[in-house]
């Protein structure tokens, strides 16, 4: 399978106070074409800054992030926002929307800013209900933002993420806000989707949702200390008692 | 705890406060300066009047008392209504002015020579101090004469006296409390006693001394009509009426106060705003706080002493920047009064003390919100979730905008009382100057034309005589010229003909020669002279003296005339709505007018707007027997083409009439106008510093709100960014969003200026006697002004909203 994401030697330092604090340290691995990743990990470890730094939101200090083949680190800004825009998705914690937009607006919005798919604005419409339809919050299409609940609110950030039909999906703890109900709707959402032949990297603590995925990289102190890939033939309750074991030999 | 709160507080607000903080000091400018400027112009006249002639300032009267003035003294003594008066004599100066270059000044109207030693009045250098004493070959000259010729502090200046020439260093310009108005013709030049006794000893001092008398009264009506006896009295003024002819300076100092009452509004506006937002934006912390227990009204203590400490520093600064704010706006207008109030550093603290209370009180009611925040605010980042009202946006798959476009338009749908406060303080800026352009442009051009006298296509002044047949007028009068010396004269006024019995007859026959020269040069003309005369009438049983207009030459036609019609008939007169007012008559009414001891019944068959003499005057019928021996004072010759030139015709007949009559002093009646309103440079003068105001507030505006609007939408900005929103995209949607506001501002302005010129311009013309007043909205002055506010608000927009790239995609993580 092809690799979609391939990161050699990244670091990411901060300097806070004159203190340097190294929070990734020439961290390596690939990502192929249809995988579900996640990365796990201690508080601190680094999980969200190495996310953020292979999709290119944060700078790296110094390594190569390839996506696609092409040198993300290498790239302008405007080169990043134009990949992000077209070939990346992202899902936060926090289910972030412009305010004084509707649901299906906001969905909408990179949908339209995009001209990967040259889609005219109906079909950019026609695209977006779709994914609301599918994702079963169609009905909340015209609310307001504040008058969905969380789980809603989060389909509808998926549906987002989803509008121009990314090679590559990151999830930033996607279930992180959400109640033990809603988690598992979204999480469901994201391995149909991911059936479908969409990429998924997620950061996450849950094992239940980690145990998803086909693959998991465990990060401890800037270092990705392991990597345990599921058996996919199992039951998800069998896969998660397995993964938590292998956690455990990790310290977790 | 509180102040290490209150610390953290303004380091980590420090954009908001420091913002916060310059409104404050901008606020308490305005405020404190305005409110002293407002009681300045205000008291303006009363104050500069009552420095200038103390008590003696409720009637004047000037009259010409040759060497004595001891019959005017008994006249005065013997009127029970004269409480005390005073008087001042002055040498009328009407021979030939020349400047530091030897050219010939091409003056009008009248100069008065007297000496600080003994005058009564007190005139005032440009420090505002009385000027008790001039230096020998010193001279010191009323402020309006610097401005219309030109003449520098330092100068030399010539005048001639007997034929021999006289000069005098220029000290420095007077401020002059009876004359110093642009709208009189007046000028006062003050020098040094034995200069100016040169004068009163020559051999013409006893055609050419006059009096200026100061009369204490509480019974100004009663001296009105006891003033008849006076012989060679030219004019009898009232204070209001002296105070009405500073209008034109008064507008202008008005138009300062509005503008200081808008930049008042504006400041409030966004104090407001800026208080609100910035409590609405610690509404974590609020949560926070009271998550842990501390009570409402300590969180509010915190916010009061924060905006306490903000409040009176910014009080204090801006206090001691509105005293020279207040002089700068005020400078063209106090260049020839000295104004002030008697209340001095007052007025400035009460402004700035009232900025203070108004601050602390926007707020305690802004902290008021701090009762309806909750814990749950801390945790939900200030959104409850409860929502009773839909947003009013409009939707993006209905609409054919771009994203930026789009987004910019949804804002201000979505909550238009947030950019409420933008769209007021453009608004206002916009209408103000819109307003003030529109002035300016009205006052550039010949609409006040016929408000100041009956006008014409070309007004001729100072014409070379010489190129005309003056013998004729010798033929025709021999006895009365035979010593006049008419044949070698190079001008011949109004006044060289009024000395003679059949002066008039004489001057109408020189109108005649005028307009002879013209036809012979090909162009046919009606040529006149619009002129003022002193009469006494007799009203309602009452006596007054009072002004009378005339056009004295060829014959013209109808007058403006806003109600009635004019007079036809030599017993028809028109009146002034300021007479109607003041002698209570109406059309229909009759009125005695004295023409040399024959009492002519005149009825009133007309009103006329009219300026001159702030409207206190009657015009009567061109065959009206009137004689130069009443002669006050004239336009000047005035021509009228009776063929219908077109403008560019007349321009070109301008120049050539200049060239016939050896005169540069040819005006059309744009130029005219523009000469006789005197208002007009510091009306410009006002537009340009209006303008750099505006700019400046519009500026401290926009990256005030800018800065805020990203600050409170940092979230929204980096979930944009992570979405692949560019940079420029995002700074589209700001500039565009604000580029909207202005555009909106701008066009209710417009749409709203041209009732309010109208209303306001009419309101204070009015004052001057004016009616029917075809105000002119150009359109390059009325887009003007807008597109320089559109192109400036875009322009700190875009640089301001630079600031959003240093917001990343990243942020998303570690939003609050």
């Amino acid at each position: 399978m092809a690799t979609v994401l391939e990161v050699k030697d990244l670091c990411k330092t901060y300097v806070t106070d004159k203190r340097q604090n190294n929070v990734l340290k020439n961290v390596s691995f690939k990502v192929d074409e249809g995988e579900m990743v996640a990365i796990m990990g201690p508080s601190a470890s680094g999980k969200s800054t190495l996310l953020y730094s292979v999709s290119g939101m944060d700078k790296a200090t110094s390594g190569t992030v390839l996506f696609d083949g092409k040198d993300i680190t290498a790239m302008k800004k405007n080169e990043l926002a134009d990949v992000r825009l077209d070939e990346m998705g992202f899902i936060f914690q926090q289910m972030y929307m412009m305010k004084n937009l509707t649901i299906l607006d906001n969905i909408l919005l990179p949908g339209l800013q995009s001209k990967k798919h040259k889609r005219s604005r109906k079909e950019v419409v026609q695209c977006g209900e779709d994914l609301m339809r599918k994702l079963g919050i169609i009905e909340a299409a015209d609310n307001d933002i504040n008058e969905v609940s969380g789980g809603q609110l989060q389909r509808a950030c998926i549906c987002r993420s989803l509008i121009n039909k990314p090679r590559l999906l990151f999830a930033d703890e996607p279930t992180g806000a959400l109640n033990r109900a809603n988690s598992n709707e979204v999480m469901e959402e994201l391995t149909k989707i991911n059936r479908e032949g969409t990429t998924v990297m997620m950061v996450t603590h849950d094992s239940k949702v980690a145990a998803k995925c086909t693959r998991v990289l465990y990060i401890s102190d800037g270092n990705i200390e392991g990597e345990y890939r599921s058996d996919v033939t199992k039951s998800d309750k069998e896969r998660e008692r397995a993964l938590n074991n292998w956690l455990m030999d990790l310290g977790w | 705890m509180f102040l290490k709160i209150l610390n953290k507080d303004l380091k980590r607000s420090k954009t908001m406060n420091v913002i916060l903080f310059l409104f404050i000091i901008l606020a308490t400018v305005f405020v404190a300066s305005g409110l002293n400027n407002l009681t300045s112009v205000l008291n303006g006249m009363d104050y500069f009047m009552d420095l200038a002639v103390g008590e003696k300032g409720d009637y004047f009267l000037g009259v010409n008392v040759g060497k004595g003035d001891s019959a005017l003294r008994e006249v005065l003594d013997n009127v029970d209504a004269i409480k005390s008066y005073d008087m001042d004599k002055y040498f009328g100066y009407s021979d030939e002015v020349r400047d530091n270059d030897g050219k010939k000044i091409d003056w009008n109207g009248a100069i008065m020579i007297q000496s600080p030693e003994s005058s009564y009045i007190k005139l005032f250098d440009s420090d505002n101090n009385e000027i008790t004493s001039v230096e020998k070959g010193h001279i010191y000259i009323t402020q309006k004469f610097f401005d219309k010729f030109g003449v520098k502090t330092g100068d030399k200046i010539t005048l001639k006296l007997e034929n021999k020439n006289r000069e005098y260093i220029i000290d420095g310009p007077l401020k002059d409390a009876v004359f110093g108005a642009q709208l009189t013709g007046g000028y006062r030049f003050f020098m040094n006693e034995d200069d100016a006794n040169e004068y009163f000893e020559s051999k013409d001092a006893e055609f050419y001394t006059e009096a200026f008398v100061y009369i204490e009264s509480d019974d100004i009506e009663k001296i009105n009509t006891a003033i008849n006896d006076i012989e060679g009295l030219f004019g009898g003024y009232a204070r209001s009426l002296l105070v009405l002819t500073r209008i034109v300076e008064l507008i202008v100092a008005f138009i300062i106060v509005i503008l200081s009452v808008c930049l008042m509004i504006v400041s409030f506006v966004i104090l407001k705003f800026s208080i609100g937002f910035s409590i609405q934006d610690d509404f974590r912390e609020i949560g926070v706080m009271k998550a842990i227990g501390i009570r409402n009204l300590k969180i509010r203590t915190l916010y009061l002493t924060k905006y306490t400490a903000l409040a009176a520093a910014g009080a204090v600064i801006g206090l001691i920047i509105s005293y020279p704010f207040g002089k700068m706006l005020l400078k063209s207008v106090s260049e020839g009064m000295v104004l002030g109030n008697s209340y001095g550093n007052i007025i400035n603290i009460a402004g700035a003390v009232l900025v203070f209370a108004v601050i602390i009180l926007l707020a305690f009611l802004s902290t008021g919100k701090v009762k309806k925040m909750t814990p749950v605010d801390a945790v939900r980042s200030g959104e409850t979730g409860e929502r009773f009202n839909k947003k009013k946006g409009i939707r993006i798959s209905r609409s054919h905008a771009g994203n930026t476009t789009f987004l910019s338009w949804n804002d201000i749908l979505s909550s238009p009382r947030r950019y409420l406060n933008i769209i007021i303080s453009f608004g206002i800026c916009t209408l103000f100057l819109l307003v003030l352009a529109n002035f300016t442009t009205t006052l550039d051009s010949p609409v006040f034309a016929d408000q100041i006298s009956h006008s014409s296509d070309v007004y001729l002044d100072q014409e070379d005589v010489t190129v005309l047949d003056i013998q004729r007028i010798i033929d025709r009068f021999p006895d009365e010229l035979k010593d006049s010396g008419i044949a070698d004269k190079k001008e011949l006024p109004v006044s060289f003909f009024a000395q003679f019995e059949h002066g008039k007859e004489m001057y109408e026959m020189y109108l005649d020669l005028v307009e002879e020269k013209l036809a012979d040069e090909g162009m046919t003309a009606k040529v006149y002279n619009d002129m003022a005369f002193t009469y006494a009438i007799r009203s309602n049983g009452e006596e007054f003296v009072y002004t009378l207009y005339q056009v004295v030459g060829d014959r013209y036609g109808d007058y403006l005339i806003t109600e009635g019609s004019a007079p036809q008939n030599k017993n028809e007169i028109a009146i002034t709505p300021t007479v109607r007012e003041t002698l209570g008559l109406d059309i229909g009414d009759t009125i005695e007018i004295d023409f040399d001891g024959v009492y002519e019944k005149c009825i009133v068959t007309g009103v006329f707007p009219c300026m001159n003499n702030t409207g206190a005057l009657i015009r009567i019928h061109d065959d009206a027997p009137t004689t130069l021996a009443h002669y006050l004072g004239c336009m000047c010759t005035q021509i009228s083409f009776t063929d219908d030139p077109s403008q560019k015709e007349i321009e070109n007949r301008k120049e050539k009439i200049k060239d016939i009559f050896n005169t540069e002093n040819v005006r059309n009646r744009t130029e005219e106008t523009v000469n006789n309103m005197g208002t007009l440079d510091a009306m410009k003068a006002a537009e340009l510093l209006f303008v750099a105001i505006t700019v400046i507030v519009v500026i401290l505006v926009t990256i005030m709100m800018e800065r805020s609007f990203i600050a409170k939408e940092t979230k929204q900005i980096a979930i944009l960014k992570a979405t692949g929103f560019r940079d420029g995209d995002v700074i589209k949607w700001q500039v565009k969003r604000f580029g909207i506001l202005a555009v909106i501002s701008v066009v209710i302005a417009m749409a709203l200026s041209i009732p309010v010129t109208r209303l306001a311009g009419d309101a204070i013309f009015s004052v001057m006697g004016a009616a029917k007043i075809n105000w002119l909205f150009s359109i390059t002055g009325m887009a003007k002004y807008p597109l320089i506010l559109i192109a400036v608000t875009l322009l700190i927009t875009w640089i301001t909203a630079l600031y959003t790239k240093k917001i990343n995609a990243r942020d998303t993580a570690c939003i609050e």
